[in-house]
């Protein structure tokens, strides 16, 4: 069940936005860009902005960093999977058929 | 957030004891206007509108007031304030008059905190408000139509800010255009449910959508065949008798079937016994392993089709995201859309494994299930029966995955037309009470309605009952995938957050039933 975040308080707020972060250190950026875009609107208009903001921010940063590192480990993946050989075939789920 | 509820009383004039309340005003005060209007009316039931404006013109003799805003002759006067209050010509003059300065002078504004005290906030009858509420114009239907259309919850007894907010009476122009009112109202609840409906439509089109999606990806990739071994069973099958084949599918069905029996008992009994937590955190398991394994077969189709080159590390990762933020947004916490995806994408997926088996094994299964159903929701030891009145005795929600509109209102409330009828009922009431003197009736009037609440209430069971027949039977389809959902048949337990969350709910079920009956469609058939 979700809750309405209008109705929690400042505090429960807080404390979710940390828990949300610290789930998210288990290797979960995805958590992460839900915590930044459920929280984000939330940052404005309350008296503990600056502390949401503060573990938007982390979160901001672990899930671009997750994103850059995935994506640069894809991109060396899909480029020279042919060159390494049989250590390719090992890790790749599915063999592509050659045409 | 006003939340408060707001009924819109309708006032019908073909009520005997109104009518001679009335007369009995009358004959105390014979310069009254409409008290004619209303003999009139009780005379000839079927008067028009035209036909009484004709009639109370033919009554010259009767002292005929100005109305108290435009001067106007007036034929309508202030409910609340009965005969020493203002007159008006209509209820465009009232609304105005309201906002000009009736709103403070008026005498119902003293009653109608006693009343609220007293009932306990019966907003059936009365129209709530909280003070700090914009003053609407009274009487003005349309303006109570428009606002009841922000509320979040209508007619629910529960409602916190009933008892607070001091209560009006709604204010009604007597008594000509009160079959108007009627429609109008119906028009309005018409709406209200068309939109819930609009509302819930979409996200099942969607899983439809989705599950055919799946089931035509995987007809593309023919190497990579999840139900390799039962499609043997129907080669090895395929020179013995069709008769044997049917008997084959038929066991297999009935293997599923039996699978999904033991588990919907196990939860009842696991409910029954109060192990809440076992149960939450077996539909957790079901629900990761739903979204991991599920969503593993239908990411490598997927691959083998597009030929994506894929390495497990990326791939686990993947799916551990997707699969863990799943999990907590659907049984934690997470943003409403997120969690209606997360539930929109399960119910496809496992619409997707259902399509897996043979159609005609599917199709059996269905039937099966829908048999099963009936029995165990009206069955008098049906576990989805125990289920829901477990539920009921004992105030405890069941723990479920539901889809949940975010609108407004319990779809397991007493039905719509009971409440609907009721609601008129005691507008009318209402309008008898406030048409004769009000204070001198009110005493009798709020024991009253109660009795008739109260009598609405019992009579109304058999309508749970048939809600019953339809709430389990989600339940049951969505058991049948081991995602039981339930729908809290009596509103009374419900906190205030979750009935001001609550919308129209489906089960998962419903969305896997469906879909599996499209999409198995599509596997045979190109469209």
């Amino acid at each position: 069940m979700p809750p309405n975040l209008s109705k929690t308080t400042p505090s429960e707020i807080l404390s979710l936005c940390k828990k949300f972060f610290y789930i998210g250190l288990l290797f979960l950026p995805w958590l992460w860009v839900v915590n930044v875009i459920y929280m984000w609107p939330l940052t404005k208009h309350s008296d503990i902005g600056k502390e949401i903001k503060k573990y938007l921010y982390y979160s901001m940063a672990g899930a671009l960093f997750w994103l850059i590192a995935l994506s640069t480990w894809y991109g060396i993946f899909v480029n020279q999977r042919i060159t390494w050989g049989e250590f390719a075939d090992k890790i790749i789920v599915i063999p592509i058929r050659g045409t | 957030m006003s939340n408060n509820p707001l009924s819109i009383s309708q006032d019908t004039n073909n009520n005997d004891i109104e009518t001679s309340t009335n007369r009995t005003t009358i004959n105390g005060d014979s310069s009254y206007r409409e008290s004619d209007t209303n003999t009139i009316n009780e005379e000839s039931q079927t008067a028009t509108l035209g036909n009484i404006n004709i009639s109370t013109l033919e009554l010259s003799d009767i002292v005929i007031r100005a109305c108290s805003n435009c001067g106007e002759p007036a034929q309508y006067l202030c409910i609340a304030c009965g005969q020493s209050g203002p007159r008006y010509c209509s209820s465009k003059c009232q609304s105005e008059d309201w906002t000009k300065g009736h709103s403070i002078t008026c005498s119902k504004v003293t009653r109608a905190s006693q009343l609220s005290n007293g009932e306990g906030g019966d907003e059936r009858i009365n129209a709530v408000r909280t003070s700090n509420n914009k003053v609407y114009g009274r009487g003005n239907i349309a303006q109570f139509i428009n606002k009841r259309k922000t509320y979040v919850q209508r007619g629910n007894p529960t409602s916190p800010s009933s008892a607070t907010g001091p209560s009006f009476t709604n204010e009604i122009p007597l008594p000509t255009n009160q079959f108007d009112l009627f429609d109008e109202d119906q028009v309005d609840e018409f709406k209200y449910y068309m939109q819930q409906v609009y509302k819930i439509i979409k996200p099942v089109v969607l899983c439809i959508l989705l599950s055919v999606l799946w089931v035509k990806i995987s007809i593309l990739a023919p190497n990579l065949q999840p139900q390799q071994p039962t499609q043997q069973i129907i080669d090895s099958s395929e020179n013995a008798p069709e008769s044997t084949q049917i008997f084959n599918n038929f066991l297999k069905a009935a293997f599923i079937i039996g699978n999904i029996i033991v588990v919907t008992i196990l939860i009842v009994i696991l409910f029954k016994y109060g192990f809440i937590k076992i149960l939450i955190g077996f539909f957790m398991v079901v629900v990761l392993s739903l979204l991991g394994f599920m969503g593993y077969l239908l990411l490598m189709t997927i691959l083998q089709v597009f030929q994506i080159p894929m390495d497990y590390a990326t791939l686990s990762f993947a799916l551990w995201n997707f699969a863990a933020v799943g999990l907590i947004s659907v049984f934690w916490k997470g943003p409403l859309l997120l969690q209606q995806t997360y539930l929109t994408i399960m119910s496809s997926l496992m619409a997707f494994s259902l399509t897996n088996l043979p159609s005609l094994t599917t199709w059996i299964l269905l039937a099966l299930l829908a048999i099963w159903d009936l029995i165990a929701v009206l069955c008098p030891f049906g576990p989805l029966r125990i289920l829901v009145e477990s539920s009921r005795n004992e105030e405890r929600e069941i723990p479920a995955l539901l889809y949940s509109v975010n609108a407004v209102w319990l779809m397991a409330s007493p039905g719509l037309s009971n409440q609907f009828t009721s609601s008129s009922f005691n507008s009318l009431r209402q309008s008898l009470s406030s048409a004769s003197s009000f204070q001198a009736t009110s005493g009798e009037e709020i024991p009253l309605s109660e009795n008739i609440r109260y009598n609405r209430g019992e009579g109304g069971e058999g309508e749970v009952d048939e809600n019953l027949s339809q709430i389990p039977r989600r339940q049951s389809s969505s058991l049948s995938r081991q995602q039981p959902q339930s729908q809290l048949a009596n509103d009374d337990s419900i906190d205030d957050e979750e009935v001001e969350r609550s919308g129209l709910k489906l089960g998962l079920g419903d969305f896997v039933f469906y879909s599996v009956l499209v999409a198995q469609a599509g596997k045979r058939y190109y469209f």
